[in-house]
Parts: C-alpha cells; structure tokens; sequence
C-alpha cells in the first residue's frame, strides 16, 4: 500500500509538467488561435477538464483575452470550491438556453449588420495565396517562423515548394540516418498542380466590417517521400532505441521505450528527405516573413483599407438566375415582349406594342392585357388603330409605317388578298414591278404560311399562302356591327387598289413607283394575254355572287370532269360537280374544300357558270369539249368541221384528210387520227359522229 | 521525474533559442540529491499528504478524479511547492529497492485508474486519425461517441445548423479573424457599363422578339473595388448577403481541421509574408426561394 501510493505520484508529477509545455509554446506565437478552444465543448463529459486548463494558460499570459474568449469564466480555477462554482454556473445556461429557442419562431430579428467591403487585389504585384497543410492539425503547425528557409515559386502553374531546417542535434532526429543521405532540410510541396480558385475569396473581418480579397490559387503542401526506404528505416530503429534508451532518464520499461521510438522513428521517417528540384521551368525564389513582421502588417493594413465608393448590382434577381440558369430562359425569349414589361406600359402605349409585335391578335387576348379598358374603349381604340382580318386584329398600316410609302402599299393589298379567301394563289397576285411584288410576298408570309401545290400538268412548283391563324368566328357572332364596318373598310381599299392594279393606260415604270414614296403612287401593269383581259372585263358582275374561292377552283374541277367525259352537256357537267365534291369530300382529301368550293357555283346563275366554262371548253352543237392545247393543231380542225356540219353532222375520212391537208399543209399522220377521232366521235358504218353529251359511250 | 523537472527549470529562459540537450540534465540531477538529504522531515509531510489525496479518490466517482486532477495541474503550474513534493517523493525508492521492480508496479498502476497520453506531447509526436487536440480524452471513448451506432443515423440538416455560432458572430470580434469565402461563380452585374447594357437590351428586344440576349455576367476578379453590401445577422442564426436587389445565403462550410495560411506573395519584390491563420470556411449561395416568392407577377 505504501509502495503504491508512493510510485503514483511522480508518474503523474511528470505527465502534467510535459502536459504544460507544449500549450506555452504554441499559443505564444498565435493569438487568433484562442477562440478554437470552444470547439471541444461539443462533447462535455469528457471535455469539461479542458477548458480549466486553457482558462489557466490563457489568465497567466493574456488577462484581457481570457476574459473576453471564455466571459462566464471570470476565476481562476485553483481551488475545490471554484470548481464547484462551475460547476454550479453550467446549469443555469443550459436552463437559459430553453426560453431562448421558444422565442425563436415567435420573432427573427436582425441582431448584427455588417458591411461588406470589395478589392480586387491588395497590390499590383502581389497576389493572395491560401497554403494548406492537410497532414497538420490546426493545432500543431509547422514551425515557420523559425524553421523556414526559403520559399519557391512558379508563377504560372502556382506550385509552390518550401524548404525547412532541421536541427540535427535534437533527440528525435537519427543523425547517421541524416548523415548517410546528406539530409540537412526538410521539403513541403504541391503533390499536384493547384487550380486556380474561380469564386474564391478571403474574408477579413474586423469589427463590423468584412473585407473580401479574391484568392489567386489554394496549395496544398506535404513532405515529399522521395528518399523514403525500408532498409533505412530497420537500421534506424536500432540506432534510435539506443539512443533513447541512453537519453532519457525517466527509466521507464524497456517495451515502453521501443514502442515510442518505433512511433518517433515514423514521425521522423517521412520528413527527413533531400531537397527537391524540378528542372520544368525556373522557381522564384522568395524569402519568407512571418505574420509579426512590418511587411505583413503593412499588408494587412492595405487589405483593411476601404473604398466607400457603392459597386452598382443593377440586375433583377429574375434576370440573374435566368442568366445562371440559361436552359430555362430559351422556351420564354420566342414569345416576345416578357409580359411584365407590357404591363409596366400605361394602356395606349402597352396596346401599341402588342399590335406590333405580332401580326394577329384575337380580341379576347387583347382584352386580357388591357384590364383597364371597357369593352367600348377598347373597340374604339382598335377600331382606330387596327382592321379585322377573319375576326383577328392586326395593326394597320399607319401605325406600322407612319410615313407610307411602298410597304404600306404592299401590305393593304396583302390585307386585301387574304380578306377575301383564307388562301391566297401566286396567280392572284397580279402586280407587275419586282420591288413591290417581294414586298408583298414578304407581307404575305408574315400573315400566312408558304407552301407549294404542284401543278398537275407541268409539275412545276406553285406557291400559294395559307392563312396563318384559325379564323376567330366568336367575334363575329357578338359584334356583327363592327364586322360590317371593317368589311366596307376593306371595299374601300378594293376600289384604291384595284383602280391602280387595273389602270392599264398609264404606263409607268417599275423604278418610278419606287422612287415616288408617296401614298398614292400608281401601279404599272404591263398588257396581260387577252384572257386575263376578258376576265378583269367579267369581275365586277362576277364577285356579286360568285365567290372567289369558287372562281378559283372552278376551273381545276372542270380539267378533272373533262378528263373522265371527253363530251359533256350542260346538264351532266352540274352533276358531274356535284359528284366529284361528295365523293372526294368522303374521302376527305386534301383538295375535298377546291371540289366543295366549285359545287358552290352551282347554286348561283347559269350564266356565270357557263362564262367560265365557256373559259375552258369550246361548245359544239350543245355539247362542251375541252379546248386544244397548241401543240394539237388537228383537234381544232376536227372541232371546226363539227360545228360547220350543224347538229347530226357526219364526217367521212376522206374529207376530214384533205379539210387537214389543206390548213395545215402537211398529212396527218394515222396515230394522231386515231386518237382525235376516237376521243370526240364513234364511228357509224362508215362515218363519224359526235358522241353524246349524256355520259353514256 | 528528474528529467522531467529538468525540462521546466532550465527550458524557460531557453525555450525561444533551441531546445534543452542532455548535459544539463546531470547538472540537475545533484542539485536534486542534495535536497533530499537537508530535507528529511519534509519527506513525512509529503507522506501524509498523498495519503490524504488517496482516500480522497477512492471515495470520489470518475469525473471528480478528473476534477482533483484540474486541482493538482494548476498547483503544479503556479506553485513551486507542488513540484518540490513530487520529487522528494521519488527520491525515496531509489535507496529503497531496485529501479525495474519500482517501474513495473508504478505503470501497472497508473493502467487501472486513468487514461494515461502515450507520447510527449512536447516531442515530435506522430499524427493519429481521427484528428483531435490533445489531452481530449481517452480515443476508445472519444470514438464510441463519434461513430458508433447512435451517431450513423445522423444526416445533416439545414434548417438544424447555425451559421452565426460557427462562424462566431454572434459578439463583436476584438481581432480580426479570417475566412475562406466561396461565392458564386457569377455574380449579379452585367461585364459592360450597366447604362450602356440596359440601352443595347432594348434596341436589340424590340427588332428581334425572340432573339436570346445571354448578357455575360461579372466574374469576382471583374468586380472593380468599393462596397458591396450588407450581411445580416438573425436572431434565429441565419445570415443573410444583400448584394443589389439579389439576396444570398451565407453558411458556414465544411469543418476544416488542417492548418490553413493566408499568404502574400510578390514576385517582384521576392518576397512572401504570411498574413494570418485562416480559421473557418465560408460558402455563399443565391437564395432561390426569395427570388421565385418575388416572381409572382411574372
């Protein structure tokens, strides 16, 4: 018993001096490092003695410090009473710590505002760099200050390598072990190359005021191993279990002592290693100061000093997350004009924008942008400003053009165009001058979609435009007023561009309508082909009844009943219409609406419908029979001898020969005979007759 | 326990040269034997006392073995008297008995009731994982805590943070402390002239509706120096950066345990200065959830 008591305490004597030591030596050269203690705290059961002994070293070198880090601390610790007063102390802020965070939802105050500073550097020559030292706690970092010899540099990659001195004489250093490799210094450097740090920045905070540095690079820094090896190592082991066995004088057990150097020894072993050189590109040599002398703290006071002038973030945080955000930002720009930009317009202004922006709008989207207007301000105001296309609105010309000219021009005709049909031909465009008909074109794309319908015959591509949107027929149902006014808007422009589309007597040159830009410059119009002639003659009475859908698409169906009945009468080319436009509107093809479109003349007067057929097909005796295309000369012979024979007229061969002989002065050839013949007539005995128009054979 | 003493006495005056080699350690060692010998009633009062400190302890529980040790620290470092008995102490057995028969018990001893450090910690002492401050405690304790089985189930929680008492701003700072701060990438400026960038957005929105204006944004190194705004401070302990109209949250980052330097280096003059420790990371991001609650006129 006596014996133990004893042997206990020098043990322990000697465990708390070499305790105190290192903590001396450590917090000496860093003061900032105080606040880290709290860290432990986390952990109370076992870390409580901890804090005791740093309030101890801290109260004897810095009073002030120790008071201010550690406040609910104010004694020292030196006796039983004053440790129960702690004790004691510690559970009234636990308590304390409860009202707190019931107060927390209740009301989030600002208890600290600090103002954050910007500079882009500290110097024109120097640059921020962070070194890491990942195999140092931040308790235990290397010695610098003392050990450091030299520090190299390579600008362009940031590899950074510092050289460190050893002391040869102290107890934990092998010095055979040294002398063998010529070891005289220790080496840390960048295993790999440091990236540059983008976003990375260093805060300085002092009082309320933070101040930011951007970081040019961060560096990792380790002891390099190069000249590591196990032979050396087995060989040390010995060496420095003698050695310590000798040194220390504490008698301690024999295990003991070669399990501690064993562990010394791998300390050592890594750091003991010859200076490294890289013969890439030239270090830069650079002494090293210390965070105590003038130069760091000039820095220091550079990098403190403020420039009150504001930096201007002038961005919207929807713009700033759009912009770091960019993927999202595609599906709303083809829109247009962002739709708070439009309601941040007074109403005039905001409608303006909309009717320029795109070239159709539907009343109801107007209205949903302007909640100010009434129903009857809002028409008034369109009423002035746009036209009515198909129950659509679209700006008129004025607004978009306020000086007039050639586009204006061009854009009212194709207004015209498509107000009559909701698909405009290239054939309808009947404007000679190349500027103006582009024009027009252009203008025709921006309201409806180009596309191409082949010609049957030639193959060659025929451009025509749809309309671009579904007509709006709700509108026309609620304000059938309104209508009616827009469209004799639109006759009104019929008369001032048809008197110029159709003023043939004045001939003016193309580059003359051009240079004139005035509103009413005159159209010039080459002599079209004398049918064109006879149908501009036709159109007035015509567009009374018939449509223009259906003039247009008369002509096609009769190509098509013709080529089924080489002759027909009157009455079987009414019902071959009707037919054509049932059948093909079952099959619901993409020409059903031109079939359907010339069913529709049916139901106005006869007359018309045999001007335009009188268009296509020739009348022989009362029967119709397509016309000869140029390139069939004979056909016209053989449909002139028909008409001179009268009704029942009948041919014979020897004559319809020598009639052909005689007009076009050479001999048919018997091909062509046939052919001719046996589309327009059957033969009886030894005569032709004109087959009958009622369908039959 | 000679040695020991011998590294305190003769090591303060030192300590800022180099450290203390062995020849004067021998010195020490007849310094001690000649107060052995003038004082032998002293030896009986020592005596006692460590009786006095031994029943004590097998009475306390465990953390007031931690508590006596606190006590008997501190004498050490202010006293000199706690220093003096310790050795006189150990001057007793070496006349006594033979030095190994001594060491073994001692060591036996010193297993059963205390967690004893196995290296100097004045020494050049090897690193261990997990990182931690000396004189923390016993590891196979320390590392039940920190991954046992209670401690797996934990996954961080954003809202269970505090930013402001990892950072320490809750008090005003004495000294100025440093942080490694991470910002985002971009921040909310347009590289041009802001008055010169908001008229090329209108000319170029106003002929191409559905053109995609990408503005190049500034990048931390672009930004020309002055102020840049306000960081808040909550109660609730968030911490909020107002930069502009754009807010941003600033929380604290992960727990760097290595050592960090801020350091300025001037090639021209050649010369590199450290500047301070870096102590804590800091990570700045937008705050996304105010900038969508304010989008609702969109």
């Amino acid at each position: 018993m006596d014996f133990d008591d004893l042997e206990e305490a020098p043990i322990k004597a000697t465990s708390r001096v070499s305790k105190f030591a290192p903590k001396s030596s450590k917090l000496k050269p860093k003061p900032k490092s105080e606040p880290a203690p709290p860290k432990p705290e986390p952990q109370p059961p076992i870390s409580k003695p901890e804090p005791q002994e740093f309030v101890a070293a801290t109260v004897k070198k810095n009073e002030d410090d120790g008071v201010e880090t550690v406040p609910p601390t104010h004694t020292k610790p030196e006796l039983d009473a004053t440790v129960k007063m702690e004790e004691a102390e510690d559970e009234p802020e636990s308590v304390r710590d409860d009202p707190i965070d019931e107060d927390i939802p209740e009301e989030d105050t600002v208890v600290r505002e600090i103002d954050v500073f910007f500079s882009p550097s500290v110097d024109a020559q120097t640059q921020l760099y962070v070194f890491q030292y990942p195999l140092r706690p931040s308790w235990r970092p290397y010695d610098l200050d003392e050990q450091c010899e030299e520090v190299r540099l390579k600008t362009k990659t940031s590899e950074v390598e510092i050289d460190l001195s050893i002391d040869l004489d102290s107890d934990h250093i092998d010095k055979e072990f040294a002398t063998k490799y010529n070891i005289t210094k220790q080496t840390l450097s960048t295993t790999w190359k440091p990236s540059h740090a983008n976003g990375c920045a260093v805060g300085l905070l002092m009082g309320d005021k933070l101040h930011l540095h951007p970081v040019h690079a961060v560096v990792q820094l380790r002891p390099t191993l190069q000249h590591l090896n196990s032979g050396g190592s087995k060989r040390k082991n010995a060496a420095s279990t003698g050695a310590n066995a000798t040194v220390k004088i504490e008698g301690s057990n024999e295990e003991k002592s070669v399990a501690t150097s064993k562990k010394q020894n791998k300390q050592t072993g890594p750091s003991i290693i010859e200076q490294k050189s890289d013969g890439d590109e030239c270090w830069v040599p650079l002494k090293y100061h210390s965070c105590k002398s003038d130069i760091s703290s000039r820095y220091l006071q550079q990098m403190v000093t403020q420039e009150s002038s504001p930096i201007n973030f002038t961005m919207r945080a929807y713009d700033y997350v759009t912009a770091l955000c960019p993927g999202g930002s595609s599906n709303n720009l083809p829109k247009g004009l962002s739709k708070r930009y439009l309601l941040s317009l007074p109403v005039e202004e905001r409608l303006k924008k909309m009717l320029e922006d795109r070239p159709l709008h539907r009343f109801s989207a107007i209205k949903h942008f302007a909640p100010e207007y009434s129903e009857n301000e809002l028409l008034g105001f369109l009423q002035q400003h746009a036209i009515l296309v198909w129950g659509l609105w679209t700006a008129k010309s004025s607004l978009l053009y306020p000086d007039g000219g050639v586009e204006t021009l061009a854009r009212d005709y194709s207004l015209l165009l498509f107000s009559k049909s909701l698909k405009v031909q290239f054939s309808d465009v009947s404007i000679r001058g190349g500027e103006l008909v582009n024009r027009v074109r252009n203008c025709l794309k921006i309201f409806g979609v180009e596309r191409n319908d082949l010609d049957k015959s030639t193959g060659k591509p025929n451009p025509y435009w749809k309309f671009r949107e579904l007509p709006d027929e709700s509108f026309k149902k609620l304000y059938p007023d309104i209508v009616e006014k827009q469209e004799e808007l639109f006759k009104g422009l019929e008369k001032q561009l048809s008197g110029f589309s159709s003023n043939v007597g004045k001939r003016k040159i193309g580059k003359n309508a051009v240079a004139n830009q005035g509103v009413n410059t005159e159209v010039h119009k080459s002599e079209s082909s004398d049918q064109r002639v006879t149908s501009l003659g036709r159109v007035p009475p015509a567009k009374m009844t018939m449509s223009n859908e259906t003039r247009h698409a008369l002509p096609i169906a009769l190509k098509k009943l013709f080529q089924t009945h080489k002759v027909c009468s009157f009455k079987l080319i009414c019902e071959g219409l009707r037919e054509m436009a049932v059948s093909k509107a079952m099959l619901s093809k993409g020409d059903s609406k031109m079939a359907v479109d010339a069913a529709h003349s049916l139901d106005g007067p006869h007359n018309e419908l045999m001007a335009v057929i009188s268009e296509v097909a020739c009348e022989i005796n009362g029967s119709y029979v397509l016309k000869s295309s140029p390139d069939d000369p004979f056909r016209d012979v053989v449909i002139d001898m028909l008409c001179g024979s009268g009704p029942n007229a009948k041919l014979k061969k020897a004559e319809i020969l020598e009639a052909a002989r005689r007009k076009l002065g050479r001999e048919v050839a018997s091909n062509e005979y046939t052919k001719v013949m046996s589309e327009l007539c059957v033969s009886k005995g030894s005569v032709w007759v004109l087959k009958s128009g009622d369908g039959s054979k | 326990m000679a040695s020991g003493s011998g590294k305190d006495g003769p090591g303060v005056p030192r300590k800022p040269k180099f450290k203390p080699r062995a020849p004067p350690r021998r010195v020490i060692k007849q310094e001690v034997k000649a107060e052995v010998v003038d004082d032998a009633d002293a030896e009986q009062a020592a005596k006692e006392n460590l009786l006095k400190r031994f029943n004590e302890r097998e009475s306390a529980m465990k953390a007031k073995y931690k508590v006596e040790k606190k006590v008997l620290a501190s004498q050490i470092a202010f006293g000199y008297g706690g220093e003096s008995t310790s050795m006189k102490s150990y001057g007793i057995p070496r006349g006594g008995s033979s030095i190994n028969i001594n060491l073994s018990s001692a060591s036996s001893g010193g297993k059963e009731k205390e967690y004893q450090e196995p290296w100097d910690y004045y020494s050049n002492y090897p690193v261990t994982l997990p990182l931690r401050r000396p004189y923390s405690g016993n590891p196979a304790l320390l590392d039940d805590e920190e991954f046992a089985e209670a401690a797996q189930s934990r996954t961080y929680e954003e809202n269970a943070s505090n930013s402001t008492m990892d950072l320490g701003l809750l008090e005003e700072n004495p000294e100025a402390s440093m942080f490694l701060i991470n910002l985002p990438t971009k921040l909310p400026m347009i590289k041009q002239s802001a008055t010169a960038g908001d008229k090329d957005v209108n000319e170029k929105s106003i002929p191409h509706g559905g053109s995609k204006n990408v503005e190049e944004l500034c990048e931390l190194n672009e930004l020309s120096s002055g102020f840049m705004g306000k960081m808040l401070v909550y109660k609730s302990g968030a911490i909020k950066l107002k930069l502009g109209n754009t807010l941003y949250d600033v929380s604290s980052g992960m727990n760097c345990a290595c050592a960090q330097d801020l350091v300025a280096v001037n090639t021209a003059q050649k010369h590199c200065c450290t500047i301070g420790e870096i102590s804590k990371h800091v990570t700045i991001t937008p705050d996304v959830d105010a900038i969508i609650d304010n989008l609702s006129d969109l």
